[in-house]
């Protein structure tokens, strides 16, 4: 059943006149990304994976960092880690396909400042209830369309 | 196990980070009705920066091994949370360059394919340690 959208966020990418490089626009904000030289890129900007362990790492540390200052911790600064690697489901009992990989990503978590062994244990359940680590670790309904031009004439 | 990407997130007080990610710097922060300093892009605005950024650039690889010309690529993503508690995020893209019928549903098949569209799609195993 649709419902109605409560919060919606626009970002749009725009190729540019070098191989892979994008102009990307979220907001009043403009970056770019691009693949580094050895896959054929100039380098100018991060690429898709680090925008998105980016996106990630970002948000687990704004949560971690709501979090201790409504409950007046004294949290300093939050150190935020990520990679993301392509592994071999080789633990996978029930697999039939051999090539089957699954997706991981580590992050390691350091939060400077005078909190109990409580109050970090605590932090580090709050970072799983990051809004974009829930997006992550779920599975998303993503919807696609291409739109114009019309196709060639006689195709 | 192949590592694809390593990125550090840095933060003192308030909601702007400083992202470093293969020798880049990025921002992220809220805006400012939420709270924060409008510095750089949300989360969600790097999430779906990730998303089209891979989209696009895979479709332009695609296309120079196939010899196709798709002219400008853009791409427009929307991310939305329902009162459900439900989400979804819409993808719109174009290509200034007029393509075939043939052309454009090989791309729509492409475009499911595209590496990070299978990461959000499929879910990634997070695994946290507190250091």
């Amino acid at each position: 059943m649709e419902t109605e959208a409560m919060q919606t966020r626009e970002v749009t990418i725009t190729s540019t006149d070098a191989p892979f490089e994008q102009s990307i626009n979220a907001g009043p904000h403009h970056f770019v990304s691009d693949e580094p030289a050895a896959y054929g890129g100039a380098d100018a900007g991060p690429n898709p994976y680090d925008l998105l362990l980016a996106a990630l790492g970002a948000c687990t540390s704004m949560t971690i960092t709501v979090y201790a200052r409504r409950k007046q911790w004294p949290l300093e600064r939050v150190i935020i880690r990520l990679s993301h690697a392509s592994v071999h489901a080789e633990d996978c009992v029930n697999c039939e396909d051999r090539a089957r990989r699954i997706q991981r990503v580590e992050r390691q978590i350091t939060l400077v400042g005078a909190l109990t062994e409580e109050q970090r244990a605590r932090l580090l359940q709050v970072a799983e209830l990051c809004p974009v680590h829930k997006t992550l670790s779920g599975t998303l309904d993503l919807r696609t369309q291409l739109v114009g031009p019309d196709a060639a004439p006689g195709a | 196990m192949a590592v694809i990407a390593t990125t550090t997130v840095d933060s003192d007080a308030g909601y702007a980070q400083r992202i470093e990610s293969a020798g880049h710097q990025l921002t992220a922060d809220e805006a400012k009705s939420s709270g924060g300093t409008d510095t750089g892009p949300s989360p969600y605005g790097l999430l779906l920066a990730a998303l089209g950024a891979c989209t696009s650039i895979t479709l332009r690889m695609y296309a120079e091994r196939k010899g196709w010309q798709l002219g400008h690529i853009h791409v427009e993503l929307r991310h939305a949370k329902t009162h459900d508690g439900g989400e979804h995020i819409e993808r719109d893209v174009r290509f200034s360059a007029p393509l075939t019928d043939e052309q454009r549903a090989r791309i729509a098949e492409i475009v499911e394919k595209t590496p990070v569209t299978k990461t959000i799609k499929a879910g990634a195993a997070i695994q946290t340690r507190l250091l």
